[in-house]
Parts: C-alpha cells; sequence; structure tokens
C-alpha cells in the first residue's frame, strides 16, 4: 500500500520512543510485530535489506552472547554442575537489546520506502525549513555513498598487490588509516562538489520555493496514523 | 598469453544489452596492443573484465593458462598493473614517498632494495622534488604518473593502461613512451586503451578496434 511519508514517521516515532521507554521482552516482542506489520503493510523489501545489512546481524547475534554469559545478575537458568552459565536478567538483557535494533532497523526499512523527493516535502509540509529538511536527505544519501567508496577502494587496495587476509596483526590498524583516508577524501570531494553545484544553480537564492507536487493525507493515512496514537496511548495506559 | 573464450558480458542493470557477446581471441604479454573505439564501446569494461574486476556472463578468461575466476584480486594485481581512468580512486598515502612504499612496509616486505627501487622510480616520473606532498594537492597529470610510479613498483608483467594520455602534457608523454618502449625491451607488454591515434600509432604493435558489436585487428605493425 502506498503511504504518505507523513503516515509511515508518526508511527515510526511512537514505536522507537515505546521501544525505548519499555524494557520487558513481551512488550518489546509487541512492538516488533507492530513494526513488521507496517513494514509488510507498505512493501518493504525486507528481504534485501537484512542481507545487505547481514554483517550487522551477525554483530546483534555475537552482542546478545556476550550478554548472555557476561551477564551475571538475576536468577540462574542453566548451570553446569555449580557454575552458572545463563542467568533470567542476561538473557532479557541480550533479548531486549536484539529486538530494539531489529524494530529500528524495521522502522529504518519503512521511511526508505518513500523517495527522497516525498520525504523532504512532507518535511516541510510540516513547516520545517526547506533548507533544513534538505539537509537531513542529503546527509542519509550519503551513507550508501560511503559504503560504495569503502568497497572500490579495498578492490584497489588489493590490486597494487596487498594480500589483505595477510597483513600481519601489528599492521592492520595502520592498513584501516590506507582504507579510511581515501575514503573521507572522496566523500569530501563530493561534498564540496554538490554545495559548489548548489551554489551555482541558485539554491537559496532568496524567492520562495514552490512545489508542483502537494501532498495529500487520503483517509487510509489518516487511518494509519489514528491506530498508531491509538496504541500509543494504549500502550502508556498499560 | 591473455586468452578470452566465448566471453560474454552485459551489466547486471543492462542484462539485456551485453557489452561484449561471444568474444574470443589472444592477447600477447610480451608486445603493445592498442585498444580504440568511440565512447561507450565498452573498452573500459573490457579492461576491467581482464584484471577480474567483473565476471563474465559466460565464457572463461585465462591469464597464462590459469582462469582468472581462480586468482585472488591481490595476485591478479601484482602480475597486471592497472590504471584506472581517474588516477584519484588509487592513491592512499598522505605523501609522495609513501605512496609507493606502502605496500611494502604494511606487508613488511621493505627494504633497502625496495627504498632504491622508489627512488629512480620518483626520478624517472620527475617526482623527486617534494616527496613529502599530499597526493590529492597534486594536479591530474602528475597523479597520474604517481600512480603509474607506484604501479611500477611491483614490477608486474604487464600493464594496462586506460587512457594514460589524458591530461598529459608534451614531457608526460614523453616519459610514458620511454617507459613503454623500456618495457618491451624486457618483453614486458601492455594493453593501451585511448582515443589518442598518433601515441597508439607510435608505440602499438598492434591494434584492436572495439564497435558495439566486435571487436577486431586493425593494424599488424611487422
Ligand atoms: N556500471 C555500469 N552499469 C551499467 N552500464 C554501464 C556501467 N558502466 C558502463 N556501462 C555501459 O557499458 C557501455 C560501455 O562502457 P565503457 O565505460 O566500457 O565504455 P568505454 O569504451 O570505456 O567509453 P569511453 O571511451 O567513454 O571511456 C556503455 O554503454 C555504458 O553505458
Ligand atoms: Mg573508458
Amino acid at each position: 500500500m502506498q503511504l504518505d511519508p507523513r503516515a509511515k514517521m508518526l508511527p515510526v516515532c511512537l514505536m522507537t520512543s515505546l521501544a525505548i521507554i519499555r524494557n520487558s521482552t513481551f512488550e518489546l516482542f509487541v512492538i516488533l510485530i507492530l513494526a513488521l506489520s507496517l513494514a509488510f503493510l507498505v512493501r518493504a523489501s525486507l528481504a534485501k535489506v537484512f542481507f545487505k545489512l547481514r554483517h550487522l546481524l551477525s554483530t546483534f547475534l555475537g552482542i546478545f552472547i556476550v550478554q548472555l554469559i557476561f551477564n551475571r545478575s538475576g536468577e540462574a537458568l542453566l548451570t553446569a554442575g555449580n557454575r552458572v552459565i545463563v542467568t533470567d536478567s542476561g538473557l532479557e538483557n541480550g533479548l531486549g537489546f536484539v529486538l530494539r535494533m531489529m524494530i529500528i532497523l524495521l522502522c529504518g526499512t519503512v521511511l526508505a520506502t518513500s523517495s527522497s523527493q516525498d520525504t523532504v516535502n512532507s518535511l516541510v509540509q510540516l513547516k520545517l525549513p526547506y533548507t533544513l529538511a534538505f539537509m537531513v536527505i542529503t546527509a542519509i544519501s550519503f551513507i550508501p555513498l560511503m559504503g560504495r567508496e569503502v568497497s572500490h577502494t579495498l578492490v584497489s587496495l588489493q590490486l597494487r598487490g596487498i594480500n589483505l587476509k595477510k597483513i600481519p596483526a601489528r599492521q592492520k590498524v595502520r592498513a584501516f588509516t590506507y582504507l579510511f583516508f581515501p575514503v573521507i577524501m572522496q566523500t569530501l570531494d563530493k561534498a564540496q562538489e554538490l554545495s559548489i553545484a548548489l551554489d551555482l544553480r541558485g539554491f537559496r537564492s532568496g524567492f520562495k520555493r514552490t512545489s508542483r507536487i502537494k501532498l495529500r493525507l487520503r483517509y487510509t493515512d489518516w487511518l494509519v496514523m489514528a491506530l498508531s496514537v491509538l496504541l500509543f496511548i494504549m500502550a502508556l495506559w498499560v | 598469453m591473455i586468452q578470452l573464450q566465448n566471453v560474454t558480458f552485459a551489466y547486471p542493470s543492462h542484462i539485456q544489452q551485453p557489452v561484449l557477446s561471444h568474444l574470443s581471441l589472444n592477447l600477447r604479454l610480451d608486445i603493445c596492443t592498442g585498444l580504440i573505439g568511440r565512447n561507450g564501446t565498452g573498452k573500459t569494461t573490457f579492461g576491467l573484465l581482464l584484471m577480474g574486476l567483473l565476471q563474465p556472463v559466460d565464457g572463461n578468461i585465462y591469464l597464462n593458462g590459469k582462469n582468472l575466476k581462480d586468482s585472488p584480486l591481490h595476485q591478479i594485481g601484482s602480475q597486471i598493473g592497472y590504471l584506472f581512468q581517474n588516477p584519484r580512486q588509487q592513491l592512499f598515502a598522505d605523501t609522495i614517498i609513501d605512496e609507493l612504499l606502502f605496500p611494502f612496509t604494511l606487508q613488511q616486505t621493505d627494504s633497502c632494495e625496495v627504498r632504491k627501487r622508489a627512488d629512480r622510480l620518483l626520478t624517472l616520473f620527475q617526482l623527486d622534488q617534494n616527496r613529502n606532498t599530499n597526493p590529492l594537492s597534486l594536479s591530474t597529470g602528475e597523479q597520474k604518473r604517481l600512480v603509474l610510479a607506484a604501479l611500477m613498483m611491483n614490477d608486474p608483467d604487464y600493464l594496462i593502461l586506460d587512457e594514460p594520455t589524458n591530461g598529459l602534457d608534451q614531457e608526460s608523454r614523453g616519459i610514458l613512451g620511454n617507459l613503454i618502449t623500456e618495457r618491451i625491451m624486457m618483453e614486458k607488454g601492455l594493453l593501451l586503451i585511448s582515443h589518442d591515434q598518433p601515441f597508439v600509432n607510435q608505440h602499438c604493435h598492434s591494434v584492436l578496434s572495439m564497435n558495439e558489436k566486435n571487436v577486431r585487428e586493425v593494424a599488424c605493425a611487422t
């Protein structure tokens, strides 16, 4: 279903706030289900996103395991002989972390289903200054750009005959500087080019900006927003 | 020898319009081969395929009998030096001298001999006046010379140069020309992708011409 960007932002804000306020595993799980339904509703390409972020997901798993093993408070759930391996609060903290991260990821994918043009327009219609809205969107679009730069740079480094797997441990930190120096320089270059190009095209030259497209909230948008406010209030109540 | 067997390649976004289709040819590694053709006919794509940076949709490419698919990038990189159309993509260090030395210091293979080679190359490419300059503050022509010098540090068997004379002045062209002649004498050849007809005519023993449909040999010096 096509939803107005504003109809996505409201539930996303409410869900992420709830995910921070609430602690219990059950509540977080319910929020996750809600986020998942929203993602399905707007037809976010979940499989694609999660495939791209598979390394991040394994990091989550790592943090989960660390929480599980090193959190010593609470009551023992699993013991080996007289050594405690997993405690209930360790499990709860670990699950809480993973659930929260999943909620944030899902909310991100939901927002990403609107084009950046639509998102800028909707922010402007919410009375945010255009310059600010434009800046937010530009900043976000720089993240994938940096990702691409990183993979290009990794390839070019190997073309210099460097076997990245065989770099001695002592030199690993230095290797990172040769990776990030060009990435940061290229990104700064792009940012500077962009700002010059914007100036040359008369960005913010004093005229009030108008837009051909006026976003209208349809009744499904209202429905989604009303429903999310209702659920939010109910969640605060219980 | 680089052998292409029935190679077809298309970019994933334009899978219906292959850039190369069913291309078979052999490239000798000991001569200078020119590759010419109009904009967008796939010269850069061809070079990237030879480096294993793009994988053919169909067919195989062999470097000295070994399938490129089975060679790790760093190994291809130390056998074939590749100069990108845009040299900035190949600069990593914050000084000129470190640009030549860092692959060796990282892998802890630097030695007196490596340093001497770096000195020699900087002199050859006329970059030895201020070797602590940041490479990104050099002009494009100087950056190209620096990348060439850095590529020569590995003493590769073959070079693929994508429009190397673009933006080079007469003197830098001369330096590049000398390098090519010198390498040919050691039977180390190169692929010269270029729109610079005079330069190609002067240095290449064989010229391939690319158009939308195929690649063919148009000239062969005796
Ligand atoms: N990353 C890409 N994705 C999709 N199509 C591409 C990509 N890169 C190149 N192409 C297309 O492939 C074709 C060949 O491009 P290529 O860069 O190899 O041409 P070229 O012969 O090097 O041109 P030039 O003389 O301008 O350097 C072009 O039609 C181009 O549009
Ligand atoms: Mg090209």
